[in-house]
């Protein structure tokens, strides 16, 4: 088979030389007295040319590709910068160049990531608005990929798929009105009571959601009444389920609406504070552990699914806002009876991450323990190999064998 | 009687039927063709139908199972959570694709390599399988989801022994598996 595709191979080339066997067949003085331009003429160019139009429509490709993907991240950024900056009152949104331009968002890997950020507001860090779009610039990479989803599903990546995410990180200050001041324990505030886990996943998206993200891997999941029916809970205890529905205006009842509306991009919504990825030792894990909101949604760009979107992250900073203000108002969570995050809760969660930590700290051991293993055995390996080069492991073998051989016998003359 | 004892019935019967049958008449080999391509045809509508009856009905009832280890991937054991609609979806579509795939095979058979026989002996198996298909049986025959048809489907065995790599389902197991934490893990 390979025979005859390597021969349809040749032909096509032979084909090729083919188109300039008269030019070719020139002999050296025929081509000197021709003119420049009958030269030209008698040259066949449609390879030339056709190798032309291919680089063409590569460029092409990729400046339609390049524009796709901008004109798409500008549908979903510049609405959601406007709408972080106007209505929910952040300080700063976007970047601004070396010559003091204002961007909304940057754009990386050839207009593939996008990134906006957002910080300046009571009760909220930053907002991190992430986006990530296949390379259409790059038309043989997508259909490579689209190939390997296809026949491969394990191998498929990251990168093979759009989605946006936004990363909310609260700040635990709560300040009543203008001219009130900042408590003073905000810091602690996030520190012992945003360390818990509590999301809610579209059931379509829930197994590549565990799969991808660390904090779902280690979460109960559960289905419940007071959820719409294309969604399930996630969270590290029951007791923490209904920690969303809670703290979102009409107690979940505007949150539920909007999570039908969005039921066909919306993958999950997460308060947690481990990480998407899982670490591999201590010091990573310790690193981590940062308390966060994660939206993560496929990349939307219509006007419909952005206003959505933007109603979301609205109900999201509002359940941050009432939670941060039902800590400062009513102390910490000690001695509070109507919050879903108790005390005993948050004892149980750092129990849990306790756990988790030895598990990682057992597997980290484990591995050392392999790669000393395999190192001692590569140590004996080449002792022995030293030993074979310089003569001795032959004294060493026949030693060995005088040895066998003497023990033969004493055990002959003992059974005699 | 068992599917998989049954094709290897039809497969040792086609074999007597294509030895007296010349796969080099033009007439033969056009007829061989017509009724590949009808027994494909009717297998990928059978599983069409299947796949409109799953969409229109949306079970999102959630269910959960254990993967059994794949050792050939060197993965280990792994919660599988999703709907009964997109199990249902994922295996009709399992289904479909593997038609494609065998279409694809017999066309490099047949058409480069010039043989006919598998095409004969392909001809009843696509119709048959796609009609002993859980999902055919449960959408399209009405069947009810319980015993051999209960989700997570068992992986079929050539006299009835068990394989012992089915999914488990028991609570435990589940359980175990559910606070496991392998999930983000990045592979260098």
């Amino acid at each position: 088979m390979s025979t005859s595709l390597w021969g349809t191979f040749m032909g096509q080339m032979a084909s090729v030389n083919e188109l300039n066997a008269k030019y070719n067949a020139l002999t050296y003085e025929e081509q000197k007295a021709m003119t420049f331009f009958q030269r030209l003429t008698a040259y066949n160019w449609t390879f030339e040319l056709f190798a032309l139009g291919a680089l063409f429509l590569v460029v092409c490709s990729y400046l339609i590709g390049s524009s796709l993907n901008t004109s798409r991240a500008k549908n979903l950024f510049n609405p959601l910068v406007q709408y972080l900056k106007d209505d929910l009152n952040f300080t700063r949104v976007g970047f601004t160049t070396a010559s003091k331009k204002a961007q909304t968002f940057v754009s990386q890997h050839s207009n593939t990531w996008f990134t906006t950020f957002a910080t300046g507001r009571s009760a909220i860090e930053s907002i991190t608005v992430r986006g990530h779009l296949i390379s259409r610039n790059n038309p043989t990479a997508v259909f490579m990929e689209f190939l390997i989803n296809l026949l491969f599903p394990a191998l498929s990546t990251e990168t093979a798929s759009e989605y946006a995410e936004i990363i909310i990180k609260p700040n635990g200050v709560h300040v009543a009105n203008e001219t009130s001041n900042v408590n003073s324990n905000a810091a602690t505030l996030v520190d012992t009571n945003f360390k818990f886990i509590s999301s809610i996943v579209n059931k379509t998206f829930m197994n590549e959601s565990r799969d991808k993200n660390y904090f779902l891997s280690v979460t109960h999941i559960a289905e419940n009444d007071s959820l719409a029916k294309e969604y399930v809970y996630m969270g590290e205890f029951n007791q923490l389920n209904r920690f969303m529905m809670e703290y979102s205006k009409g107690k979940g009842e505007i949150l539920n609406k909007l999570l039908k509306k969005s039921v066909g991009f919306l993958q999950f919504i997460s308060f947690t504070d481990l990480p998407s990825v899982r670490p591999m030792d201590e010091d990573e894990w310790a690193k981590s552990l940062v308390p966060h909101v994660v939206i993560r949604t496929n990349f939307v760009s219509s006007k419909k699914d952005v206003e959505i979107l933007k109603e979301l992250i609205s109900c999201v900073v509002e359940i941050i806002d009432n939670y941060t203000k039902g800590l400062v108002t009513k102390g910490t969570v000690a001695g509070t009876a109507d919050v879903i995050v108790t005390n005993e809760i948050l004892k149980k969660t750092k129990n849990l991450r306790a756990q988790e930590l030895a598990k990682i700290v057992k597997e980290m051991k484990m591995i050392e323990m392999e790669e000393q293993k395999e190192k001692r055995q590569e140590e004996e390996r080449e002792r022995r190999r030293q030993l074979k080069k310089s003569g001795e492991q032959e004294k060493i073998d026949k030693k060995m064998k005088e040895k066998r051989e003497r023990r033969q016998k004493n055990k002959q003359r003992t059974r005699m | 009687m068992n599917p998989q004892l049954t094709n290897i019935i039809i497969m040792l019967v086609m074999m007597q039927i294509s030895r007296r049958l010349d796969m080099e008449d033009p007439t033969i080999i056009f007829y061989v063709r017509t009724f590949y391509c009808s027994s494909i045809l009717i297998s990928w509508i059978i599983y069409q139908l299947a796949k409109r009856s799953i969409l229109a009905k949306n079970d999102l009832t959630t269910i959960k199972f254990v993967q059994p280890k794949n050792v050939m991937m060197a993965e280990e054991e792994k919660l599988q959570v999703t709907t009964i609609r997109d199990y249902d979806l994922k295996d009709v579509n399992g289904s479909i694709k593997s038609i494609y795939t065998g279409v694809a095979m017999m066309g490099f058979m047949h058409f480069y390599m010039g043989y006919t026989n598998p095409l004969f002996m392909q001809i009843i198996s696509p119709v048959k399988g796609a009609l002993e298909s859980n999902e055919v049986k449960i959408h399209l025959f009405g069947k009810p989801a319980t015993g051999d048809l209960k989700r997570p489907f068992k992986s079929g065995s050539l006299f009835g022994v068990p394989t012992g790599n089915n999914p488990k389902t028991d609570k435990k197991s589940v359980d175990e598996a559910e606070r496991a934490g392998h999930g983000g893990i990045k592979y260098e």
